[in-house]
């Protein structure tokens, strides 16, 4: 990919992973999900994961899984309620951005 | 390096971190681990890379600002604050070391104060107790100066007292004389209780002023002790 990407855009991807999962969903697999989108090296997203739970927009649990306690994100209501501003501005943004290349490449 | 020896060098590394943070990171790691299976233990710990950057990533998202620094790029994630630590070509003997350069500061001053101590004691200790001597004897003079002022004026009126007894004895042998005698006696007898007055006054006005000054001056190592 040759776009950089912010910390905000990674947010907002990692909130829209977890959100598809409604029972939650655990580290490995966010981290395999998200890499499906974007090439993200697996040590990125711990930090990540941790600020959005205490920010309150993921909640945590753990759960019995093959004889071990596995951990557990879900998105809380206020997590929801800031994807879909993420949601919101990335249709705006990438509308315009695609109505700039597009209308340049007719031009 | 295995799993295991991964975790116990990143448990090292948190060391500084808050308790409830460390064990958090340690708990998602041991998931991943365990999520990712035994067959990829060795390609999770390349793709992690070191222990060292996995926990300068944690400890750069607990400053909080930590996720302005990062982009995404071509070849994924990268944060340009830990590029340097990456690759530490003597990282592998890292150990808990990080705390001894002040130890080894402190030991130095406390041999330092010892051996100035030591070296200076044969100067330092004769040169104070000189000065403080001559101090003491400087007060104690000052009090001697204004007890002799006193005790001059005292022997006046004695003086003064004693002409005039003797005046007396005089007046019948020889009047003019004895009537002299007198008139000095009572003079001097006068002076001397005004001057004995006066330097007892004197000593009341000076003495505590001068006792004042000695606390003051004894007091003063003390107070920049404290200050200090």
């Amino acid at each position: 990919m040759v776009f950089n990407t912010g910390a905000a855009l990674l947010d907002a991807i990692v909130l829209a992973v977890v959100s598809r999962e409604k029972e939650g969903t655990y580290g490995y697999k966010i981290t395999q999900d998200v890499r499906q989108a974007i090439d993200v090296s697996e040590s990125t997203l711990y930090p990540v994961l941790r600020r959005l739970q205490k920010d309150e927009c993921l909640e945590v649990y753990d759960q019995q899984f093959d004889g071990r306690n596995r951990r557990y994100y879900k998105v809380t209501e206020k997590g929801m309620a800031q994807l879909n501003l993420y949601r919101g501005e990335w249709k705006n943004y990438s509308n315009k951005i695609s109505e700039l290349f597009e209308g340049g490449a007719t031009a | 390096m295995n799993r295991i020896d991964y975790m116990t060098e990143l448990a090292a590394l948190l060391q500084d971190v808050p308790v409830e943070e460390r064990r958090e990171a340690m708990k998602y790691y041991n998931d991943y681990f365990d999520d990712a299976g035994e067959e990829n233990e060795q390609r999770v710990i390349e793709e992690l890379g070191g222990p060292e950057k996995v926990a300068a990533t944690i400890k750069a998202g607990l400053n909080g600002g930590g996720d302005a620094e990062g982009e995404f790029s071509e070849t994924g994630y990268t944060d340009t604050r830990f590029e340097q630590k990456d690759v530490p070509a003597g990282r592998e003997g890292y150990t808990y070391g990080g705390q001894e350069p002040p130890r080894t500061n402190r030991t130095l001053k406390i041999i330092l104060i010892i051996a100035i101590i030591i070296v200076g004691a044969p100067v330092v200790i004769p040169v104070s107790i000189g000065i403080t001597l001559a101090v003491v004897a400087c007060v104690f003079a000052l009090f001697l100066i204004f007890i002799a002022l006193v005790i001059a004026s005292i022997a006046v009126v004695i003086a003064g007292i004693s002409l005039f007894c003797i005046g007396i004895g005089n007046l019948v042998p020889a009047l003019a004389v004895g009537l002299a005698l007198v008139g000095t006696g009572l003079l001097l007898a006068v002076i001397g209780t005004i001057a004995t007055v006066g330097t007892v006054r004197l000593c009341i006005i000076v003495f505590p002023g001068i006792i004042r000054g000695i606390v003051w001056i004894l007091r003063r190592p003390f107070q920049g002790r404290a200050v200090a």
